[in-house]
């Protein structure tokens, strides 16, 4: 992405601090650090996938970023047309104004429809909550978004049991288009999908992307996915993001060692993958006794004293330059 | 390798059928499944949800669910001089008892509700080898505490002691591989041992599978959705749609050079690390069929883009297209090959 433009949404360092409460008093005890100071700018027309493995902290990030969730800490602000600007202190109007902007699409289509709503009454209800008063426009918004997704408008007089998994996420992405966002935050929307659905809703995406020129953040565990959907590709272990990098350089420009891990693990067709094979020992430390220093210390194969005891920040690799960034002592960061 | 006659067969599934009773209905959930293992062979089971790949782990094992039968078909499992057929022993009678846990080990998918919450999880995994073998407590115990250790599981004498819910979900899966393998089974049949996990945990258990294959000999039967995992495992594979096997062959046979439509959508609609981004992943125009829905000829006619009328008229039979690979499909020429669909396919 170009430096000089300015992104559509900006997140600041922004913390998750869940509290632990323990004893008879419910006292807190200490905090889950679900997000440790998450560095990201999201700028139009582009797709950034979020990978990381499980309590890593990749939905809390989404959540946040759907303000479904307050930060406990950093900033989130978001450009309307008039420049950046603070949405974590939005209420009642402006607040819904931004969730117009900013939708968000869940990964469980079984749980996302009420099942005793016919799935046109369920999109014309969110097009009602936001504003759109002139039932004509609303019906009309709605053939374009099932036009989009490949649902016949028919469909849209059936309940949401009557649908397939990957027919329901496709409703699912048309309420979500039929309010005309800027921004979709997807969370794990094909996990729950056999893999010949997957590829229909995956394709189904770039389609959209191309098309309507929105902006997508894309969570998801599958590295290989998140590589084909998005045009950045950032990576978060405990709580941060260690590295965020073009997806078209995976896996080769992989820096940090955790993401060099990650993608090794992934199993592969390619039968020589095996070969260089990084195994992690050990597991994801608690997010509540967080290592000092580089959280990912614990596990590192190469692992430096400085390490242990000072966190990286995510600088310009100083070898791809560019977009790259990665958040590792490592990296002494581009001149 | 060859399919002869001769070879040291543990397990031979013959034209198993398998029929669920549900309401009214009867479904056919397996259509005359065949598959031959080699002893001490690796095996991958692989297709979408629904295709039948878990009931015929279920079926091997006896464990179908109530409303569910074998209704033709045989199960042959030899140990050695000792040949038996599964399927005529009494569900659980002392013979299948004594085999099921035994000679074959199990792994399922989820740990959580395979451990009894209320147990520690040494004396669970303890508990099959005072089931099947005369030896004292103390001996059980120190069987497993090493077991343990050989798995990777830190500290094992400590966490002898730990209840379920202590273990992360990588550490429950160990503990469950030790309840499969304790007892030293010629076969360990896992059922989506890896799907609930995270890729850093999943390679480290997939590396502990393939090693118990390697050093102790054992023939692993690994049913999966994963194409890549299977590519990195297996030594076979079988791909299955709708209750039947469409495609089998040996690894290199099935994923680098597929011949039935099922398996070439399959693996051109997985996205892979390597691959070029720009090239659309292929899809598979509709969704599984239900199998209350009585189909004639192939199961996969509706989703094909080679079908011709000839598919839908009667069930397709296995062909060999190489010696050890096997298709179930009629449109392959001659040579094995699939026609050249218009348009580029």
């Amino acid at each position: 992405m170009n430096n000089t433009r300015t992104p559509l949404y900006k997140v600041g360092l922004i913390k998750k601090h869940f509290p632990v409460l323990g004893g008879i008093l419910r006292r807190t005890k200490g905090y889950v650090k679900a997000l440790d100071g998450v560095d990201l700018e999201i700028f139009r027309g582009e797709t950034i996938s979020v990978i990381g493995e499980s309590g890593c902290g990749k939905t809390t990030l989404g959540r946040m970023l759907a303000l479904l969730d307050k930060p406990t800490g950093g900033e989130l602000s978001f450009d309307f047309g008039q420049g950046l600007q603070d949405v974590t202190s939005l209420r009642g109007a402006d607040q819904m104004r931004f969730r117009k902007k900013v939708q968000m699409i869940f990964q469980d289509p079984y749980t996302s429809f009420n099942p005793r709503q016919r799935v046109g009454a369920a999109m014309d209800e969110v097009l009602r909550v936001h504003g759109v008063k002139d039932e004509a426009e609303r019906t009309a918004r709605i053939l374009e978004a099932c036009e989009m997704v490949n649902i016949r408008p028919e469909y849209l007089q059936r309940y949401p049991h009557e649908f397939s998994g990957g027919q329901r996420q496709r409703l699912a992405i048309a309420r979500c288009l039929a309010t005309k966002p800027e921004l979709i935050i997807a969370d794990e929307i094909v996990s729950a999908l056999d893999v010949s659905i997957q590829a229909q809703i995956v394709n189904l995406l770039l389609k959209i992307q191309k098309e309507t020129g929105l902006s997508f953040i894309f969570v998801t565990h599958d590295v290989a996915v998140a590589r084909y959907v998005g045009h950045r590709v950032a990576v978060m272990y405990l709580g941060n993001v260690v590295e965020i990098l073009p997806a078209d350089s995976l896996p080769e420009a992989a820096e940090h060692p955790y993401t060099i891990a990650l993608l090794s693990a992934v199993p592969s067709m390619n039968p020589t993958a095996k070969d260089h094979r990084v195994v992690l020992q050990g597991e994801v430390p608690s997010p509540i006794d967080m290592p000092s220093g580089c959280a990912f210390s614990t596990r590192c194969p190469a692992v430096m004293d400085i390490c242990r005891t000072e966190r990286p920040v995510l600088k310009i690799s100083n070898i791809s330059k560019g977009d790259h960034q990665v958040a590792c002592h490592l990296n002494k960061g581009a001149k | 390798m060859s399919l002869s006659t001769d070879q040291d067969l543990i397990l031979d599934l013959k034209s198993v059928n398998v029929k669920f009773k549900v309401e009214d209905d009867t479904l056919h959930i397996l259509r005359d499944v065949s598959l031959s293992i080699p002893r001490g062979s690796f095996l991958c089971v692989v297709g979408e949800s629904g295709c039948g790949k878990s009931v015929t782990a279920q079926a091997i094992v006896q464990l179908l669910p109530d409303n569910g039968e074998i209704s033709s078909g045989d199960i042959v499992f030899s140990q050695g001089d000792k040949v038996v057929e599964l399927n005529k022993l009494e569900k659980f009678g002392k013979q299948m008892r004594d085999i099921r846990g035994a000679k074959i080990g199990m792994i399922f998918q989820d740990t959580l509700s395979s451990l009894n919450p209320a147990h520690k999880v040494g004396r669970q995994v303890a508990e099959s080898l005072l089931q099947h073998l005369p030896i004292s407590k103390s001996e059980a115990r120190a069987r497993v505490v090493d077991l343990f250790r050989k798995l990777g599981i830190p500290d094992p004498e400590r966490r002898y002691e730990a209840y379920p819910h202590e273990f992360s979900g990588g550490m429950r899966q160990r503990v469950m591989i030790a309840i499969a393998t304790v007892c030293e089974p010629d076969l360990v049949i896992a059922d989506e041992p890896t799907t609930a996990l995270d890729v850093t945990i999943q390679a480290q258990i997939m590396t502990l599978l393939k090693d118990l294959q390697k050093s102790a000999g054992k023939t692993f039967i690994l049913i999966t959705h994963n194409m890549a995992l299977v590519s990195e495992v297996a030594d076979h594979v079988a791909v299955m749609y709708l209750g039947r096997v469409v495609e089998y062959g040996t690894v290199d046979q099935v994923l680098r050079d597929p011949r039935h439509p099922y398996t070439k959508a399959l693996m051109a609609s997985v996205p892979n690390l390597d691959a070029d981004k720009n090239v659309e992943l292929q899809t598979v125009d509709g969704q599984t069929p239900s199998p209350a829905e009585v189909t004639v000829g192939c199961e996969f006619a509706g989703r094909c883009p080679y079908v011709v009328a000839a598919c839908r008229e009667k069930t397709v039979e296995m062909t060999q297209v190489n010696p050890g690979h096997d298709v179930r499909c009629i449109r392959l020429d001659s040579n094995g090959k699939l026609p050249v669909l218009n348009g580029g396919a």
